[in-house]
């Protein structure tokens, strides 16, 4: 009997050591991070709206992944053949062809969102976010590949300009199921803003198949579902406009929060020492040029956030912050200090909410460190 | 009436207590350190994943983009786009990426290199760039 009571000593003994050890490992894992096996992310890239789209989905499982890829990338291909002013087949490309006949055309629910929320925009912004400006972006040919851009003839550019209308123009008819456009208005190209709608899309559309979390990144333009790694929230840094490959700081996004930027560093080029970008003043017709290098907004839709950061970009560093400040989004502004937006002297201007979530740092931070 | 727990019980515990914990230490430093560092570029054109590289070994790759080719080098553990046949050069204005999740599009001929690793989780690193 002894015996008995002995062994079976030693075999709990022996039991509890090894269910501390083991224990030790699980505890180990969930407090330092190092992941569930069974959750991963998938990420998949590809070419949308000329630039890439990338759809990370943290699951377990592939299939699910796969299909939300598939999803994403077909949502954001329909959106595109909307939008595209370059493509004749477009409804965009349609309604600029009918423009000034002054007759009542029915729009896509699409169309309808995405052209009320412009139009609202560019009344807040007392014109400075012009979705009329197709005929100049065209005349700068930043869009248009493979041409290179280059500085138009400053007649051609003052002519526009001065025989533009703008979007005073467009009339929403039916709570904005249809449109009327009058003779002088001009073309519609609402491809900037279009990018923010089409996250905004794509996130509705992987909540629609029950995925939990997911991040989409439309060139920089950004919507999340759920949490990231470890059930953090997903971590976003807003580029530096200098520096290649470092950041300003970093937003912990979460979902319903949507980011976008623009800057002057994405399409441009640079001759006689001076940068021509293709974020244009709808008063000039020409790149804004008041130290502006790049706009950041938080807001609750992409297109929102897509249209207010061009808004800002535009307006300058004061007017721009103090316009966020009274919508009461979140809005970074960084300027060249001293004028010069190729001198690398930078400064910010931030609203007073968005330095709650993220501090500047304008020497920049490694995206990737080593 | 013999004890239930002998010098030779305490030296089998601590042979079994030691194998265990050495056996779950391994696994808990196998799952924390064995995580190799950026070690090969894909490269994709379209839809098409066209090449992965070792990061290792120096390359050049001449890639067929929308508008024509683009030559991607790898050297010393680094990636840059060169000759790249578009109007605006961003993707050679971009220079070299040699860090996880960094990438180069060169976005006219629809092709981008991105550096991956053997890991599928980071959670140092960021999950995007607003740009």
């Amino acid at each position: 009997m002894n015996v008995t009571a002995r062994w079976i000593t030693r075999l709990i003994l022996i039991l509890v050591l090894v269910l501390i050890a083991a224990g030790i490992r699980v505890l180990g894992k969930r407090f330092l991070h190092t992941g569930d096996r069974s959750v991963v992310s998938y990420v998949f890239d590809s070419f949308a709206m000329g630039t890439v789209l990338t759809v990370k989905v943290r699951t377990a499982d592939k299939t699910l992944a796969e299909k939300a890829a598939k999803l994403a990338s077909a949502e954001m291909h329909r959106i595109h053949k909307i939008f595209d002013p370059y493509d004749p087949e477009s409804e965009i490309s349609y309604l600029n062809r009918i423009r000034g006949s002054d007759s009542v055309i029915s729009v896509s629910p699409d169309m309808a969102r995405v052209l009320g929320e412009a139009l609202h925009i560019r009344k807040l912004s007392r014109g400075t976010f012009e979705p009329t400006l197709g005929e100049l972006i065209q005349l700068w040919g930043f869009n248009d590949q493979p041409r290179r851009p280059r500085i138009p003839d400053t007649l051609r550019i003052a002519a526009l300009v001065d025989s533009l209308s703008g979007a005073e123009g467009i009339e929403l008819i039916d709570e904005g199921i249809s449109v009327r456009i009058a003779p002088g208005t001009g073309a519609l190209d609402v491809g900037g803003i279009a990018k923010g709608y089409g996250v905004d899309r794509v996130v509705a559309v992987l909540a629609g198949i029950r995925i939990k979390n997911a991040l989409v990144n439309l060139g920089g333009e950004i919507g999340v579902l759920g949490v990231g790694s470890n059930g953090r929230s997903w971590r976003i840094g807003v580029q530096h406009p200098r520096k290649n490959s470092y950041h300003l700081g970093v937003i912990d996004q979460v979902e319903g929060m949507f980011v976008a930027t623009s800057g002057d560093y994405e399409r441009f080029f640079l001759e006689k020492g001076r940068r021509y970008h293709h974020i244009l003043d709808p008063t000039t017709g020409y790149p804004t040029s008041r130290g502006t290098v790049s706009a950041t907004v938080i807001a609750s839709s992409c297109l929102v956030a897509d249209a207010l950061a061009t808004s800002a970009f535009v307006m300058g560093p004061g007017e721009g912050i103090r316009f966020l400040d009274s919508l009461g989004v979140h809005g970074l502004v960084v300027y060249a200090a001293d004028g010069d937006t190729e001198s690398g002297n930078l400064a910010y201007s931030a609203t007073r909410n968005f330095l709650r979530i993220m501090e500047p740092d304008l020497d920049g931070l490694p995206i990737n460190p080593p | 009436m013999p004890k239930l727990f002998t010098f030779a019980d305490l030296l089998l515990l601590l042979a079994v207590g030691g194998s265990s914990f050495a056996f779950y230490g391994f696994r808990f430093w196998q799952d924390r350190f064995n995580q190799t560092g950026p070690t090969q570029v894909v490269i994709q054109a379209g839809k098409r994943i066209v090449a992965q590289l070792d990061l290792s070994q120096d390359t050049t790759l001449s890639v067929k983009g929308a508008l024509g080719d683009v030559t991607v080098v790898v050297s010393g553990g680094r990636v840059r786009f060169v000759n790249a046949h578009c109007p605006l050069k961003i993707c050679e204005k971009t220079g070299e990426i040699n860090h996880k999740g960094e990438i180069i599009v060169c976005a006219p001929n629809q092709v981008l290199a991105k550096i991956v690793d053997s890991t599928s989780e980071d959670s140092g690193t960021l999950d995007g760039v607003s740009r």
